[in-house]
């Protein structure tokens, strides 16, 4: 099936038929999946990395993954978040190659600090992406996996071999620390 | 407000979108195909070093565990002996009941080879003739004597002893020539007595006058457990405790080491790659071979009737004569000179003047003939695997080939090292790293059981340049050496 045939088609293409050419290793149909998801899952593997380049790296590998992996998809639940699941994951294991801390859990000296809701929805997304980059590694991944994926402390846990009372605990912490941040950014705590 | 940071966060980034670089799908595309590849060239070294493996340990095992030796009692001793107290025991080998020409004339070429006794007891004084019954076992029979057809063949000069490698050897002969003798019925009987046989043993004769019964031959179970050698000459070979099985194993593997060593003589020549053309060009006509020699000595392992690899040390010494005459020169020398001029006043009269002038004088200088005898040793370390092709039972076709990792490598003489060199300098060779590839086919004459003498027309090729980095240019030996040796089988 030729580049034209795909791109007349591409608004009608249907999901299984776009996973079937993938299957058969149809490099027009990955080009159009690639197309289709790159740069949504470029913004995911962003929340992960510290750098532009990183999260090419990670999303180069994901594609790899999703291309090498795609005949195991069996159509449970959504195709998109199958994509991102592994998007997600490969940037949890690029991170890996860096040494990930985490505190052992207690909540007991993270105090809960306020801001002001309304200059962060004000922000530019760009600008509360940069300040996502900047938290450490270990408080990125959990506060991307439950506040953005919506991931349980359960199951962050099970993802990051830790326990779900360190993932909290990492999670109160990273928010803290994101509003240190925040405050760079001229938003002031109440 | 606890959780606003959650819902603000997921509202902005959870479907942020970010273009990435342009050129990535073709780099992902690019990268699996890599590791496609990369996959597919691990698999292919696997698969290979699998069938390789398992062909090798094929070979090795069905050599190990073919032909089970046992013993039995002759009852009829089919040879006399003049020596009353002597007998010797009659050999059996029982084969699949597939009927097979060729294994039987291998048989009969086999029993009718004469055995030479490596260690002949003094006082065995064996006069008589022995026979050998090659008999054919219909399959799944229980081995009786009654079952079998009898081929007898006369054998002359049967052995005092035999040496365990004649036995390696003949079954080895018999699995070559016919892959598809059902090894696993074959047995050979000798004699009454259990007899355990080590790598550095030989069957020797019995001397007691066997008895005049006669077993059926026990069918030996094959087994693990493999009696010491001291205790197995005391064993009956009874159906009860005839059960360990004689190393033919050990036997077979007794003919897989050799050692060989040649002498080879030949001529090479340097290759010689510069990026100056009119320095390649001289270098191309001024070198003129020399007789060059190479001596290599090497271990050879026998992986199957037909292939063996090889490992060893040669030394080779390439001879030649570097010769280049200078183009005849003009050289200019400068003098003074005084002259005497006469000037003819008409007052004065005659005035002799004195005046020096510069005189140039030129001469034609003949070229210059430089020559070096120039010499390229290498000690080198050859791994060779090697095909052989038996023509007949003295002649066979060798080929191998393989790669030689050197050691040592020195360039002794002198050449012109630029093409407006006016003067001989030493050549800049390297001392190490020239390795090369090398590619026989020759011929092997076994002159007695253990010695082969061998003639092997061999070619050598240098893969890296023998100069040093910094020569402006590279030369490369090829060399043809005819190598005269022998192989001693261990």
């Amino acid at each position: 099936m030729n580049q034209n045939k795909i791109n007349t088609k591409t608004n009608q293409l249907d999901e299984h038929e776009l996973i079937r050419g993938c299957v058969d290793n149809d490099v027009q149909y990955q080009k159009v999946l690639y197309e289709m998801y790159a740069t949504k899952m470029m913004g995911v593997s962003l929340r992960y990395c510290n750098s532009r380049m990183e999260a090419e790296d990670v999303l180069q590998d994901a594609f790899i993954k999703v291309f090498d992996k795609i005949k195991t998809f069996k159509g449970e639940g959504s195709f998109e978040g199958w994509i991102r699941k592994i998007v997600v994951f490969t940037a949890l294991k690029s991170n890996d190659k860096r040494v990930r801390k985490f505190e052992p859990g207690s909540l007991e000296n993270v105090q809960e600090q306020s801001f002001d809701p309304l200059a962060i929805s004000n922000m530019e997304t760009a600008n509360l992406l940069s300040i996502l980059q900047e938290l450490p590694d270990g408080y990125k991944a959990v506060f991307n996996l439950y506040a953005v994926e919506g991931y349980s402390h359960r199951e962050i846990g099970e993802i990051l071999g830790i326990s779900d009372v360190t993932s909290r605990s990492q999670y109160s912490r990273a928010k803290q620390h994101l509003i240190k941040l925040l405050a760079k950014y001229g938003i002031k705590r109440i | 407000m606890k959780n606003e940071i959650e819902h603000i966060f997921k509202d902005k980034l959870y479907n942020v979108e970010a273009t990435p670089s342009a050129g990535l799908f073709d780099t992902i595309l690019a990268k699996r195909a890599a590791k496609k590849r990369k996959a597919a060239w691990l698999w292919s070294t696997a698969a290979i070093c699998t069938i390789g493996l398992g062909t090798w340990l094929l070979a090795a095992n069905t050599i190990a565990i073919s032909p089970v030796v046992t013993k039995k009692e002759n009852a009829n001793p089919t040879f006399s002996d003049k020596s009353d107290n002597i007998t010797l025991a009659e050999s059996e080998i029982l084969l699949s009941e597939k009927e097979d020409e060729m294994t039987t004339e291998i048989l009969k070429h086999e029993s009718t080879r004469e055995f030479t006794p490596t260690n002949s007891t003094p006082s065995v004084t064996l006069k008589s003739d022995s026979e050998v019954l090659i008999k054919k076992l219909p399959k799944e029979s229980n081995s009786t004597s009654s079952s079998r057809t009898a081929d007898k063949v006369k054998k002359e000069n049967f052995p005092a002893s035999i040496v365990n490698s004649e036995y390696a050897d003949f079954f080895q002969r018999l699995y070559t020539a016919d892959q598809d003798v059902d090894r696993s019925k074959g047995r050979l009987f000798f004699g009454e007595k259990k007899q355990e046989v080590a790598a550095d043993y030989m069957l020797s004769l019995h001397e007691k006058v066997p008895s005049p019964k006669v077993p059926a031959p026990i069918r030996i179970p094959e087994t693990t457990n493999q009696t010491p050698a001291s205790d197995l000459p005391t064993q009956d070979l009874s159906p009860d405790t005839a059960t360990t099985r004689l190393p033919i194993r050990k036997l077979a593997t007794l003919n897989r080491w050799s050692l060989e060593a040649s002498n080879g003589l030949g001529v090479g020549k340097g290759l010689i790659n510069s990026n100056d053309p009119a320095y390649a060009a001289m270098r191309n006509t001024t070198n003129k071979s020399q007789l060059s020699h190479a001596f290599d000595v090497r271990a050879i392992y026998r992986l199957n009737p037909h292939w063996n690899m090889q490992a060893g040390i040669t030394y080779t010494k390439r001879n030649g004569a570097f010769t280049f005459t200078q183009q005849d020169t003009w050289e200019y020398t400068e003098r003074e000179e005084v002259r005497t001029r006469t000037i003819v006043h008409p007052v004065l009269g005659t005035i002799e003047e004195k005046y020096t002038v510069n005189v140039t004088d030129s001469a034609l200088i003949a070229g210059q003939k430089l020559k070096s005898m120039n010499s390229y040793t290498s000690i080198t370390i050859p791994i060779s695997i090697e095909r052989m092709v038996p023509l007949n039972s003295k002649w066979t076709l060798l080929t191998r080939g393989g790669f030689s990792a050197s050691i040592s490598n020195q360039s002794t003489g002198q050449i012109l090292v630029s093409s407006d060199a006016t003067a001989l300098s030493d050549i800049p060779s390297r001392k190490i790293g020239v390795h090369g590839l090398h590619l026989g086919i020759g011929v092997m004459y076994k002159a007695n059981k253990r010695i082969t003498l061998i003639a092997y027309p061999t070619s050598t090729l240098d893969l890296l340049s023998r100069m040093n980095s910094d020569a402006i240019f590279e030369q490369r030996d090829l060399s043809i050496y005819t190598h005269f040796g022998l192989r001693v089988n261990l």
